[in-house]
């Protein structure tokens, strides 16, 4: 059979199908780069909180502890 | 090789992940289409439609594949109890719906065409909307109970279930005569004559199961990460407490 004697409809609906297929696996691929996107972002974040927290028990300690300071310091 | 994969710090380096694999998928995909599109003939009854049988074929194989990874993790992870194994098992499940969505789709638009209706009470299609629903309900389970080590087990359970659900849907279309159902039995009926036809099936089956692997591993990655974050917050939440 030739090409002009199947309906239009066969098209469409290869045309329907073949957009639903890549349609289905890039919003899955969207939705994974999201979520990496979302937990780097997250890693980022705590990572910031590590360094104020430690930065600010260092702060601490030397006010705690002022001779320590001291004898660093010489 | 699964629990060597399933490490962070393998998964970030190894090379067959990070570039091998994509590039596989790409160059196999496309030669896939080009098959599928260029090179084999229009079928003779249905027309330009029955193209869309590469894909939905392929992307059934691929939901077998997945689920046969669910079971496989789900085993191990009841037997062993480590928890990387619940983290393949949920990926897997998770591109396995993906994938089982992908076959529903395609058939019932291939079905509109081919059998003028969307969709039609017969078992096998019917079998493999039970392990679609089966897949949701492990992604729902997962996603709606806390408690780790309970969701391991329920999910591993249900694994298991998914994975007895595929023969049934395999074997469902010997179950009513091949006048009382419409989904064909093309390869057990050796249907496809021209041997275009073949190599592109398998062609497209690889391409279709390589792309599911592909994002499996993108899954499996994402878990990761998302597990090590937990344990860093809890870490920095312990340590800097008072």
């Amino acid at each position: 059979m030739s090409m002009e004697n199947i309906s239009p409809n066969t098209y469409w609906d290869l045309f329907l199908g073949y957009t639903a297929f890549w349609l289905l696996i890039g919003s899955f691929c969207f939705y994974l780069m999201r979520e990496q996107q979302r937990l780097a972002q997250r890693f980022f974040d705590c990572e910031r909180e590590i360094r104020a927290k430690d930065a600010a028990s260092f702060e601490n300690e030397r006010g705690a502890n002022p001779r320590q300071q001291m004898s660093t310091a010489r | 090789m699964i629990e060597n994969l399933v490490n962070l710090p393998v998964l970030g380096e190894n090379k067959v992940c990070r570039v091998l694999l994509p590039f596989a998928v790409l160059l196999v995909v496309v030669i896939a289409n080009v098959l599928t599109f260029l090179v084999v003939p229009n079928e003779l009854v249905m027309g330009a439609v029955q193209r869309l049988f590469y894909f939905h074929v392929g992307a059934a194989m691929a939901t077998y594949a997945l689920v046969g990874l669910l079971f496989v993790a789900s085993i191990f992870y009841l037997s062993g109890q480590k928890p990387e194994w619940d983290l393949v098992g949920r990926s897997s499940a998770v591109v396995g719906l993906l994938f089982a969505s992908i076959v529903l789709v395609t058939g019932s638009i291939w079905g509109h065409s081919a059998w003028n209706t969307w969709w039609r009470w017969e078992p096998r299609l019917v079998s493999f909307l039970v392990l679609w629903l089966l897949l949701l309900s492990y992604s729902l389970l997962r996603s709606f109970t806390t408690n780790d080590e309970r969701q391991g087990n329920f999910s591993a359970v249900l694994g298991i279930l998914c994975a007895v659900n595929v023969p049934i849907v395999i074997f469902s279309v010997k179950f009513l005569d091949h006048t009382q159902q419409l989904h064909p039995q093309v390869v057990v009926n050796r249907g496809l004559e021209d041997i275009r036809l073949i190599y592109t099936l398998i062609i497209s089956n690889v391409a279709v199961i390589l792309l599911a692997m592909w994002l499996l591993m993108l899954k499996v990655k994402n878990l990761l990460l998302r597990r090590e974050l937990l344990q860093l917050e809890r870490a920095l939440s312990s340590s800097f407490k008072g």
